[in-house]
């Protein structure tokens, strides 16, 4: 470094130096002056004085430092008192406007909590891999995609059916693992289906392994404990409910564990903190040929597709390795007996939570908006601070400029309105956690219930965050009274009025209430729609009678198959019995109930050679129902006629079909009289008798699907031997008719079966969940910003009419009548809210687009729905311009013009 | 004669004692009061000085010096005082001590 550069650095020290150089010079000086008036020739003196001082240069250097030293210490200590200053007179100056200091904080603690809470979300959703996972970049999930024949669109899928599976272990290269896992389910922990749950997930292969996941206790399963052919009933726990259940005892390896009426015997243990690969924390794990061995029909899982619901992961450590694999997988699926496909290509995706999100979709989506609803709200509460920040600065201009006037700097001034706006956002930001802590616990909670979500959500990265919103929020407040309050124009700030300047500062404040109020019709609309479409598909009609069905089903408490039989020997007689009890108008069987799953049978039509793939699943649905089914559950027959009890075995083979089915493969009207076959094309014909209504089969939101009925007593002993009873109780009588039911079947079969009586409402909320979370998450958004540019509206309109009391004491005085008063400042308000509403609507046009695929029966630019949030905006500006006004017209013209 | 460091410290804070000096003004102080007994080198001295502002012991300030030259000018501050006294009295312990030991004799056992 050159001299020069070391001066040009040390530039606000170069003091030090100068002054050191000059005491050492006058020290010289003097003593030599002493010694020549000694009568010592100049050069001795001079020699003399110089020795005396010893190394002029290291004490030089000495001196500098201690000298910068003490400089520094000086500008730190005058710095921190400059802040203390700021602080304590920042302090005293909100202490003294308690209600504004309130309303403020309060403002910014939801504008950062409601961040800090998505956000928290969101990065446990998509950016972070499952718990208790070791190395998580190791492990990826194998994701295909392919473009769909019918509509030429490009399609990822993440699950597959268990011969793909196979396909894939069987194709991968040394080295790689693969493995899979079912999605959760909640099913009873021991016989009582009232008693307590656990999550069960059922794995194919070494799915620990893969996960790099090792035994806390015990082992996992062995490859012969899944092997399709045998059924070995073996279970491993969690770590979690190794300690709820069984007391963390170490003996409890060889113990048997009853899930969903099953017994289990505990092989294992899994570690601490890890609760399975996917979002749901999973309690127990299960070989996957349990659910193949339990079942009634045939053993026919491991070749059969309809496993299509198996997520596949690969244990891969090499590039080279993922690449081949993926090769090999690739063709693996491409010739796989299901896919057929040649546009499927495999793709390796990370472990993270993002792929996840086909069994949550609606949740995820609704997540993602979450972001954009957190930063409008955040962007209201900053807009309404920095207003109700203006508004003060504004109401103390008098002391700002006498202050200015005393020769405080405007540079001081500018920090001192920076520093309050920051330490409201810090008190903000602490609020905030609070907010994020419970507001958090409750958002995950009604989002995904079951979600292993790790810590309470206040991870460090939450705080850190947090953080981050709060210095964004004081300087957005702060910036724009940091550079007004600064500029004040000091004459007309003293001679008293606030008329100069203000069309300046009253354009910023119009324009923060523009966007705030811009911002609410946004978040108002977005709720509003949510609210319609749960209407929507809660109004949506399913085809049945659907507030007054409930479903029973047994399974055999232990599984032997003379249980089963006699389940299905009884269920027919309680039925029967049922139809008798107070409360229940009918009851019928069918093996599976709608809404609970769907069946379908390889099926043929004469003269069709293929079927066209049709309907939501690509095949007709079949059900087996009994004569009564159709008036229980709320059908009704169209056309020829329904089943009756002649039609058993023995008799004719009839069919119905429904109205979507009969349109499709009889165009022509002809479908009474037609012909189906099922499972082979050599099958014996059934007459088609009739032409039923149509139903949804599986979901609320569906296509209607192209169904067909059979009698169940012309079913194969396969189906009959599985049964759920359909009750119809009578109107608003549901909850009574559950409880007889579960009596009922509790006594006749409850001594070796396991009970499950739900009413159909309880399956549909399942489905309603996402709606209803849509509904309510955007309602409260839409409501905090109503309430937020309220609170912005009021405190400047109410501003205002402190600024024109003298104007208003004119009008009063020259006979304006209360009415005119209220009309000029109700419109004030109102002349500011209108552009925002108008600028609002057409935000709320534009950002419809990006929620329309969450909404059901609505559109985003429905008009009605886009007044009637204006118009509440208006009602809402209007009510928060009432009490200004109120006190606008009880100003006292004689008070007011005696003052000025 | 050598000097300690604590010692150079409160000779100076005495130098200050009566009066604001500038730094050859307590050099000047130490010498003649000394009998230029002492060997103290001038740069120590302002060293000293700067230390104890550093500590807060001492203040200074530019002034004109009797001669008129800028000169900067010392004042001790109230822990500057304080540091004296602390000194002094263990100095005069010292001095007791050593001479208390030199007027002994030596007793009956």
């Amino acid at each position: 470094m050159t001299r020069g550069w070391r001066r040009l650095l040390r530039l606000p020290f170069g003091r030090a130096e100068r002054d050191v150089d000059d005491e050492v010079r006058f020290h010289i000086a003097e003593r030599v002056a002493d010694l020549e008036a000694l009568g010592e020739s100049p050069e001795a003196a001079r020699n003399r004085a110089l020795e005396e001082f010893g190394d002029v240069d290291a004490v030089r250097a000495e001196l500098v430092e201690i000298d910068r030293g003490v400089e520094s210490k000086r500008r730190r200590a005058a710095w921190w008192e400059g802040i203390a200053q700021d602080a304590r007179q920042v302090t005293r100056g909100l202490l003294r406007t308690p209600g504004f200091t309130v309303m403020v904080i309060v403002t910014l603690a939801l504008g950062i909590g409601a961040n800090a809470v998505v956000f928290s979300l969101i990065d446990r959703l998509f950016f972070q891999p499952p718990a208790g996972v070791p190395h998580p970049e190791n492990v990826r999930r194998i994701v295909l995609r392919y473009t769909q024949s019918l509509t030429r669109e490009s399609t990822t899928r993440g699950v597959y059916n268990y011969p793909e599976v196979r396909s894939l272990a069987e194709a991968a290269p040394p080295g790689v693992t693969i493995a899979a896992y079912t999605p959760v389910n909640e099913l009873p922990l021991g016989r009582s289906p009232a008693g307590p749950k656990v999550v069960a997930a059922r794995v194919v292969g070494d799915y620990f392994g893969a996960l790099g996941v090792r035994p806390e206790a015990g082992r996992f399963f062995t490859a012969e404990e899944q092997m399709p052919s045998g059924l070995t009933p073996v279970a491993v726990i969690s770590h979690h409910l190794w300690e709820r259940s069984f007391g963390s005892r170490h003996d409890v390896l060889g113990e048997d564990i009853e899930v969903d009426g099953h017994r289990y015997t505990i092989v294992g243990v899994a570690p601490e903190r890890f609760a399975g690969a996917s979002l749901d924390a999973t309690d127990v794990w299960l070989p996957f040929n349990t659910l193949g061995g339990w079942s009634t029909r045939k053993a026919d899982w491991y070749e059969a597709p309809y496993t299509l619901y198996l997520r596949t992961i690969a244990r891969v450590t090499d590039d080279a390795v993922a690449s081949a694999l993926i090769t090999r997988a690739t063709n693996a699926l491409r010739g796989s007996e299901v896919m057929h496909d040649s546009t499927a290509v495999a793709l390796l995706a990370s472990l993270d939570g993002a792929i996840d999100s086909e069994f949550h979709a609606g949740e995820f989506a609704i997540s993602q908006r979450l972001v954009g609803v957190a930063i409008m709200i955040f962007l209201i509460a900053c807009a309404n601070v920095a207003n109700l920040l203006l508004v003060r600065a504004l109401a103390r201009r008098r002391e700002t400029a006498v202050r200015i006037a005393l020769g405080v700097s405007r540079r001081r001034l500018a920090a001192q309105f920076m520093s309050e706006a920051m330490l409201l956002a810090i008190l903000g930001g602490a609020a905030a956690l609070l907010v994020t802590w419970w507001g958090g616990a409750l958002l995950r909670r009604s989002i995904l219930p079951g979600v292993q979500w790790g810590s309470d959500g206040i991870t460090m990265r939450v705080v850190a965050f947090a953080l981050l919103a709060t210095l964004a929020a004081g300087l957005a407040a702060g910036i724009i009274p940091a550079i007004q309050g600064g500029n004040l124009r000091l004459t007309t700030a003293l001679r008293g009025g606030a008329r100069e300047g203000r069309a300046v500062r009253g354009r910023t404040r119009t324009t923060l209430l523009i966007v705030q109020a811009a911002l609410s019709v946004v978040l108002l609309a977005g709720a509003a729609l949510f609210v319609r479409s749960l209407r929507a598909v809660q109004t949506i009609d399913l085809g049945y009678d659907d507030d007054r069905l409930i479903f029973a089903s047994a399974t055999p408490a232990m599984e032997d198959s003379t249980a089963r039989r006699r389940i299905a020997e009884a269920l027919p007689s309680i039925a029967d019995r049922l139809t008798h009890l107070p409360d229940i108008e009918r009851a019928t069987i069918t093996p599976i109930a709608p809404m609970y799953g769907i069946s379908f049978q390889k099926m043929f039509i004469p003269g069709i050679d293929s079927l066209a793939s049709i309907g939501p699943f690509g095949m007709p649905v079949v059900s087996y129902i009994a004569p009564d089914y159709f008036a229980t559950v709320g059908m009704s027959v169209r056309r020829g006629r329904g089943f009756i009890e002649s039609d058993r075995e023995g008799t004719e083979l009839v069919a119905i079909v429904n109205e979507k089915m009969a349109r499709s493969y009889w165009p022509k009207g002809d479908a009474i009289g037609g012909c189906i076959m099922v499972e082979e094309r050599s099958a014996p014909c059934r007459r088609i008798v009739g032409i039923s209504s149509d139903a949804h089969i599986n979901g609320i939101i569906e296509e209607p699907a192209p169904a067909y009925y059979l009698p169940l007593a012309q079913a194969s002993e396969e189906w009959k031997r599985t049964g759920t009873i359909v009750a119809r109780a009578r109107a608003g009588r549901v909850a009574s008719a559950s409880a007889t039911m579960t009596r009922e079947l509790q006594s006749a079969i409850g001594s070796f079966a396991t009970i499950e009586v739900r009413p159909m409402d309880a399956a549909l909320s399942r489905q309603l969940h996402q709606w209803k979370l849509g509904a309510s998450l955007f309602s409260v958004a839409g409501l905090l910003a109503l309430l937020v540019a309220a609170v912005g509206i009021y405190s400047t309109v109410s501003y205002m009419v402190g600024q024109r009391t003298h104007e208003i004491g004119v009008r009063l005085a020259l006979g304006a009548r209360s009415g005119n008063i209220t009309r000029i400042v109700i419109g004030h308000g109102l002349g500011i809210v209108l552009a925002g509403v108008a600028i609002g609507v057409v935000a709320s046009l534009v950002m419809g687009k990006l929620v329309a695929s969450l909404l059901y029966g609505v559109t985003p630019h429905d008009p009605v729905l886009l007044g009637a949030v204006a118009g509440a905006l208006l009602l809402v500006a209007v009510a928060a311009c009432l009490v200004p006004a109120w006190r606008a017209i009880r100003v006292d013209p004689i008070e007011t013009l005696r003052t000025e | 004669m050598e000097l300690l460091q604590g010692t150079l410290d409160a000779l100076v804070l005495r130098a200050l004692s009566w009066q604001p000096m500038h730094g050859y003004a307590i050099a000047r102080f130490i010498r003649s009061g000394s009998n230029d007994a002492f060997r103290i080198q001038d740069g120590a001295l302002y060293t000293s000085l700067h230390r104890m502002e550093a500590k807060g012991w001492v203040e200074s300030e530019w002034g004109i010096s009797d001669r008129g030259k800028r000169a900067k000018f010392y004042t001790v501050t109230a822990a500057g005082r304080r540091a004296l006294r602390a000194e002094s009295r263990a100095w005069e312990r010292y001095v007791e001590a050593v001479a208390g030991v030199m007027r002994a004799t030596p007793e009956e056992a």
